[in-house]
């Protein structure tokens, strides 16, 4: 019997793959059962029913087929398609259900990220109606579409969500429609009758909707603004479900292109609406519909990406290890049989750079699921208290925030002090006021939402890359373990749909100069300080640094112009704003990887299961945190100085020689005063000889002139120190880690 | 000094079954084994004489019998009853008998009345230093362990096929009839009777030379695109019938009947070898269409030769799991085997 | 039938088959590698005896359906939110080990303990249902122990089938030899019905089931009676994964012909 084992060795490296027990605690889920079940009936459809759709190439179709059908029925009987409701709309699940959706997604796309965007994409018409539809509305399609119960004979209603249409637009400037409406009858005392035209084009489950929740403008002087409009099948006109997308990717999703020209009662309004003066005034119009839905829609399908890099771990690692076996050139026993492909460090390190990304992504993707389940209370509440003080209008509210935001400031300010020595009442105070509260989690949520879609999705692609090329030719093929290639493909997907990576950019850029989030990024600097100084191997210190370095960074593009004088921090200037959000991007998710490790650590011995493998797992997450606090360090520092010395114009040799160089005759003089100094000058700095000869370059070296900055990056570099260290301890964690003997799915 | 008493039962004709005297051949070898020790054998059956008579010569000292009516059925109070009288009787420190269904069922209750402990699915017994050792499979055949124990009376359940069946003059034996307590609860269960498959749908033979397992390829989408599900199962019959082999089944085969895809009619879960299937014994085995993941390959412990049929070079089997891996169409090559069978 | 039955499930978990299995000397006897890290399942034959007490507590009325599980506690807990979601029971929590080598009449003795402490079961109305043997010690005998303790003396083994005539007699067939049933009747409960595979799918999951069943499940977890099982009076004397490892010859290159010509060869020599 082998004696050696982790409850007794004493270097701990990883044992096994982390189980659920490890991710309830890493995700914060540890004492909600219900979703614990969630997970383990999203997993059996996943691993069973998907899987063998996908085995089966049933991807290879774009239509919409009977077998593909499979996956909603699928949903019914697991409980999926009910963990959108709320129990008295049918649902089972009570509260906000952010979290839940982002782990079925997570699940569902470790096999297949086009039956999870087959699933999230049921929610997403409901969306609509959930968060902003009348409670009639709410009522009438919540439970049109959940699942008939034992004994009721009846086929649950399947939704889409139409936004984006054809060319021109394509969805890119959401703010402008072609799809229409018009007044088509009113008849006195009556429901005005409404003709709705509205072509969409890539319309997630449009091959099997029943009714569409589809974004309109006024066509008509009687109706004023735009909509959301909910359009059933049966509706006189044309519900066409129009030309099936060719799309690549996600194919167990059904996609089209529906052409919808359609009379319905006024009443398919989602909100509702007003009469004044002979004028339809929508209660809600698209744009505030959209923007509920979409802050919470972004964050599943960010975790879906970080879902399949996680999944990619255990296939490579079994390729890797078998790789050789089977062959003449490898005997039982040898390295080359037992190790394969993981005997060479760079196999090793880069399935650790993927697995590092999966973690960080997931981390962000789950805080930014939490943050909604929290914020989702406050932000009714907010209604609520807004509809008391009679605050209506865009502009009323904003004037409103401005005020409160002193005293969300304050909130913040004393959060952050000792409890001792804080004012007690006051704080108090401030933490009872909702509006405050309010302020604060959504400047969270305004950041969380589009830096998980963007950095999960994009960067995740990218990575998903490098995954495939870690299983070889094999990772290209349809039979790939783990369906590789599929996820690798379909991440393209999950980068653009629900807002392309230019939509999350943008948002990003404005949302994170919010003085609210800067004031919270600021506190998070000291405590990751702070950590740092408890567990050094975590790579807090080095994501401080980064951090800092960003914070200077932005900071001087606010106030800073380019070569032309024009400022460098413009909302339309993208080639600054949008690499300063995507260097965010990777503060936010080493950040929140690393307090994820820390929950693990402080909550693990209290779970049996966990701690007999705790202090591995913890030695090796350690690891992977710094090994990405690096990797984003790394990016931070490229970005902050690309963009902090690129506007400069680089000094010219005959413009700028004058200022910047040494002349050479002068410092041949001084060579009689100070000898040397002739051929120690000309090594030092730039110098133009009498005759306007030069060193062969572009012209002067810039002067530094950025004394801070160039501090702050020198730093950072240094807090790279025991990085590559951490690496070579996780590849060789991934090279011992026991892993299953087969994939639990085909 | 173990008083050892080997323990059996006769089956409808009156005979000893093979397994029973594979079970002998243990308890004899074990008598041998450990010095001083004494033989008893232990027969359950509506009439015992001839079977008793069968093994007259095996050495043992003394044969004991519970017989009757009521003994002639598999039906656990009765046969519990019977095995507890014939181990008081025979004041037995050790009780060997063969792992048929009958004693499966009654032997572990009999342990418990009477204060004992077993060891069933026994592949190995062998003495060192006086004290005997057990050999058995942990974890459906993942692992092996050796151990022994001091506590008495312990009953050692063989598993059919480990030990060669004992073979000895015939000769006359004198049993002595030994009264089962019979409860009064006894006959609270009637047995009925057996169902067999029908001749066509009989495809398990355990004593068959060849095991032949179909996985869930055989059901899946070909080359073509098309399902040939009705082809299948005429290639793998048709083998059945030529090689008398017996049938055996992946999880995920007998799984689709339940997951309502493609089956194969005949094929049920009683097919099903692995994990959590059985451990069939053959001399030799072929795979098809499956993939050998370890979870199957389990059940494929006491299978000695062992090849395998499968379009991934990269299979299971291919691990160090087979003795031979064909890289081949399983559908054209069974044809092929099929047709050179027939000649 | 007579207010339907009481069904007593014993059944505990078992490494997921999928998992890399290797042996270890643990501080108490044998051990698996990571043996709690592992994920578990349901132990399969238990669990389709499980699956056979909901349904057959389903079609009679009055009936209810108990699971008895000997394992680690916090194991079981993550087993169940698999299982609670599939069919409605109650739960009995034995915190002990649930590995393979402890000795069978030990694990039997803490099950019928268990058994015996459940309130309001009614003995005359029990059906004792189990796997026909674990996929870990794999004896096959546990049931039939915890059976004897109980006093119930009409017991089948391998059982697929299970009919419940209007009289409240049981029809069983169990699984002999040769591919064969037995069939066999008996007059009524008290009976130990040790299953096969049966005949039912396994459930679907069902959160809505499960939030059910949780309600009871979490305070049975917290109530667990400890279950110090062990392995006394065996001394293992080795425990090791098979050392046969084939050499496989993969063919790659042979003709169906050849290749079926060869497995003739091998198949007559």
């Amino acid at each position: 019997m082998d004696t050696t084992n982790s409850e007794n060795t004493a270097t701990e490296y990883l044992s096994t793959l982390p189980g659920d027990d490890v991710r309830q605690i890493m995700w914060r889920f540890a004492d909600r059962y219900e979703l614990q079940m969630i997970i383990q009936s999203a997993r059996s459809l996943a691993r069973g029913v998907v899987a063998r759709l996908v085995a089966e190439g049933a991807r290879n179709t774009h239509e919409w087929t009977e077998k593909k059908a499979q996956l909603l029925t699928g949903f019914d009987e697991v409980g999926l398609t009910t963990v959108f409701m709320d129990p008295e709309d049918g649902g089972f699940l009570a509260g906000p259900k952010n979290l839940a959706l982002a782990l079925v997604a997570f699940e569902l796309s470790w096999v297949d990220g086009g039956a999870a965007t087959c699933s999230l994409a049921s929610n997403l018409a409901l969306s609509p109606i959930h968060e902003k539809g009348t409670p009639e509305q709410r009522h009438t399609y919540m439970s049109r579409c959940v699942p008939p119960l034992p004994g009721e004979d009846r086929k649950p209603w399947r939704g889409a969500f139409a936004l984006t249409e054809p060319l021109p637009y394509v969805g890119v400037d959401t703010g402008i429609l072609s799809g229409k409406m018009r007044v088509a009858e009113w008849e006195e005392g009556k429901e005005p009758i409404l003709h709705v035209e509205k072509r969409g084009r890539f319309i997630t489950n449009m091959g099997f909707a029943n009714f569409v929740t589809a974004a309109v403008d006024s066509d008509d002087a009687r109706i004023k603004g735009s909509a959301m409009i909910i359009l059933e099948e049966g509706d006189p006109g044309l519900f066409d479900r129009g030309a099936t997308t060719l799309k690549l990717v996600h194919q167990l999703s059904s996609t089209s292109d529906p052409i919808l020209s359609l009379k319905v009662p006024a009443s398919r309004i989602i909100g509702g609406y007003t009469v004044k003066d002979g004028v339809i005034i929508p209660n809600i119009n698209h744009g505030d519909v959209i923007e509920s839905v979409f802050r919470r829609t972004r964050v599943p399908v960010s975790v879906m990406s970080s879902a399949k890099l996680l999944s990619a771990v255990e296939p490579v690692i079994r390729y890797q290890r078998t790789r050789f076996r089977g062959g003449a050139a490898s005997s039982h026993g040898t390295p080359r049989y037992e190790q394969g492909l993981q005997q060479k460090e760079d196999a090793l390190q880069r399935l650790v750079d993927v697995w590092a990304s999966g973690e960080a992504g997931a981390a962000l993707g789950f805080a930014a699921a939490r943050l909604f389940d929290e914020f989702d209370p406050i932000e009714r509440e907010k209604e609520r208290v807004l509809a008391e003080r009679g605050i209506t209008g865009a502009r009323a509210q904003m004037k409103l925030f401005k005020e409160l935001e002193k005293g969300a400031l304050e909130y913040l300010a004393l959060a952050n002090q000792p409890e001792g020595e804080r004012d007690a009442a006051r704080f108090q105070e401030l933490a009872a006021d909702t509006l405050v509260q309010f302020l604060i989690t959504d400047s969270l949520a305004n950041v969380f939402c589009p830096a998980c879609k963007l950095w999960n999705t994009g960067y995740g692609a990218t990575m998903m890359r490098e995954a495939v090329s870690l299983m070889g030719g094999y990772g290209i093929t349809e039979d790939c373990p783990g369906f590789l290639g599929q996820k690798w493909m379909d991440a393209q997907l999950e980068a653009t749909y629900e807002g392309p990576e230019a939509v999350q950019r943008r948002q990003l850029s404005i949302t994170m100069t919010n003085e609210l989030f800067l004031a919270q990024f600021r506190q998070w600097i000291k405590d990751l300080r702070g950590i740092a100084d408890q567990r050094p191997g975590t790579g807090a210190c080095t994501l401080a640094s980064a951090m800092e370095l960003w914070l200077w960074t932005l900071g001087y593009l606010q106030e800073s112009r380019d070569a032309d004088g024009k400022p460098l921090y413009h909302s339309s200037r993208h080639g600054v704003v949008f690499p300063v959000a995507d260097a965010l991007c990777w503060l936010l998710t080493s950040r929140q990887q690393i307090l994820d490790l820390l929950e693990l650590e402080a909550k693990g011995p209290e779970n049996p299961v966990v701690a007999s493998g705790l202090a591995g797992f913890v030695n090796f997450f350690s690891d992977l945190c710094h090994v990405q606090a690096a990797r984003s360090a790394g990016e931070v520092g490229r970005v902050c100085a690309e963009l902090v010395y690129g506007y400069n114009r680089h000094p010219d040799w005959c413009r700028d020689a004058v200022e910047t160089c040494f002349r050479g005759e002068q410092l041949d003089a001084m060579d009689c005063i100070m000898p040397g100094i002739a051929g120690y000058g000309r090594s030092l700095g730039d110098a133009v000889e009498l005759d306007g000869t030069h060193a062969s370059k572009a012209g002067p070296c810039p002067q530094e002139s950025l004394q801070t900055f160039m501090l702050l990056r020198h730093r950072l570099d240094l807090c790279l120190t025991g990085a590559r260290l951490a690496k070579d301890r996780a590849a060789t964690a991934v090279s011992r880690v026991m892993i299953p003997e087969a994939l639990d799915y085909p | 000094m173990e008083k050892i008493l080997f323990l059996a039962h006769t089956q409808a004709d009156g005979t000893l079954p093979s397994a029973a005297r594979e079970a002998l051949s243990a308890a004899v070898d074990l008598c041998r084994g450990l010095a001083g020790s004494s033989l008893a054998v232990g027969l359950i059956g509506q009439e015992i004489k001839s079977a008793a008579d069968a093994i007259a010569s095996c050495g043992a000292a003394r044969f004991l019998a519970v017989t009757g009516a009521e003994f002639a059925v598999s039906r656990y109070a009765s046969d519990a009853a019977a095995i507890e009288s014939l181990v008081r009787q025979a004041d037995a420190t050790l009780i060997v008998a063969p792992a048929t269904s009958r004693f499966s069922r009654a032997i572990p209750g009999v342990v418990q009345r009477l204060q004992g402990r077993i060891e069933t699915h026994i592949s190995g017994l062998d003495v060192a230093d006086g004290k005997l050792r057990v050999q058995r499979w942990y974890y459906r055949q993942r692992m092996v362990a050796t151990l022994t124990r001091s506590h008495r009376p312990w009953f050692l359940v063989v598993d059919a096929g480990v030990f060669s069946p004992w073979e000895g003059e015939a000769g006359s034996a004198s049993p002595e009839n030994v009264a089962a307590e019979f409860p009064e609860n006894c006959t609270r269960t009637r047995v009925i009777g057996v169902q067999s498959p029908s001749a066509n749908t009989q495809t398990i033979r355990p004593e068959a030379d060849v095991l032949f397992v179909a996985g869930a390829g055989w059901t899946k989408k070909q080359a073509d695109g098309e399902l040939h599900v009705k082809e299948a199962e005429e290639l793998i019959l048709d083998f059945l019938k030529k090689n008398n082999a017996s049938l055996g089944s992946s999880k995920s085969l007998v799984d689709q009947s339940v997951e309502g895809e493609a089956v194969l009619p005949f094929m049920s879960h009683l097919n099903q070898v692995g994990q959590t299937g059985s451990t069939p014994r053959h001399p030799k085995g072929l795979a098809t269409c499956c993939h050998g993941e370890e979870p199957h390959a389990v059940g494929w412990r006491f299978i000695n030769e062992r090849r395998a049929i499968n379009l991934d070079a990269n299979c299971g089997w291919a691990q160090g799991k087979a003795d031979v891996l064909y890289v081949a169409d399983a559908f054209q090559v069974m044809k092929k085997v099929n047709e050179l069978l027939g000649q | 039938m007579n207010g339907g039955f009481h069904i007593v499930v014993c059944g505990s978990i078992v490494p997921d088959p999928l998992q890399t299995l290797a042996p270890i000397e643990g501080p108490t006897g044998p051990a698996l590698k990571n043996e709690l890290m592992l994920p578990a399942v349901l132990d399969p034959w238990a669990g389709h005896a499980l699956y056979e007490a909901a349904h057959l507590a389903k079609n009679a009325p009055g009936s209810k359906v108990w699971l008895v599980s000997l394992g680690p506690k916090a194991k079981l807990q993550q087993l169940m939110m698999t299982i609670a979601q599939k069919v409605s029971f109650e739960l009995v929590v034995l915190d002990g080990p649930a590995g393979g080598f402890t000795d069978p009449c030990e694990v039997a003795g803490a099950l019928a303990g268990g058994i015996e402490k459940i309130p309001d079961l009614d003995r005359s109305r029990l059906l004792l249902f189990g796997g026909c043997a674990s996929a870990s010690r794999d004896a096959g005998v546990t049931m039939q122990m915890v059976g004897e303790r109980l006093g119930i003396t009409d017991q089948f083994l391998g059982v697929d089938e299970l009919t419940v005539s209007e009289d409240g007699s049981l029809q069983v067939l169990e699984r002999i030899e040769g591919g064969q049933y037995q069939v066999s009747v008996c007059t009524g409960a008290p009976a130990v019905l040790a299953w096969a595979t049966g005949n039912l799918p396994e459930p679907p999951n069902n959160p809505q089931i499960g939030m059910m069943n949780m309600r009871t499940i979490m305070p049975a977890l917290q109530k667990a009676q400890p279950a110090p099982v062990g392995a006394e009076g065996v001394s293992y004397l080795g425990v090791e994964l098979p050392k046969q490892r084939r050499e496989t010859r993969i063919v790659k290159d042979l003709s169906v012909d050849e290749i079926a010509r060869e497995i003739v060869e091998w198949l007559k020599g």
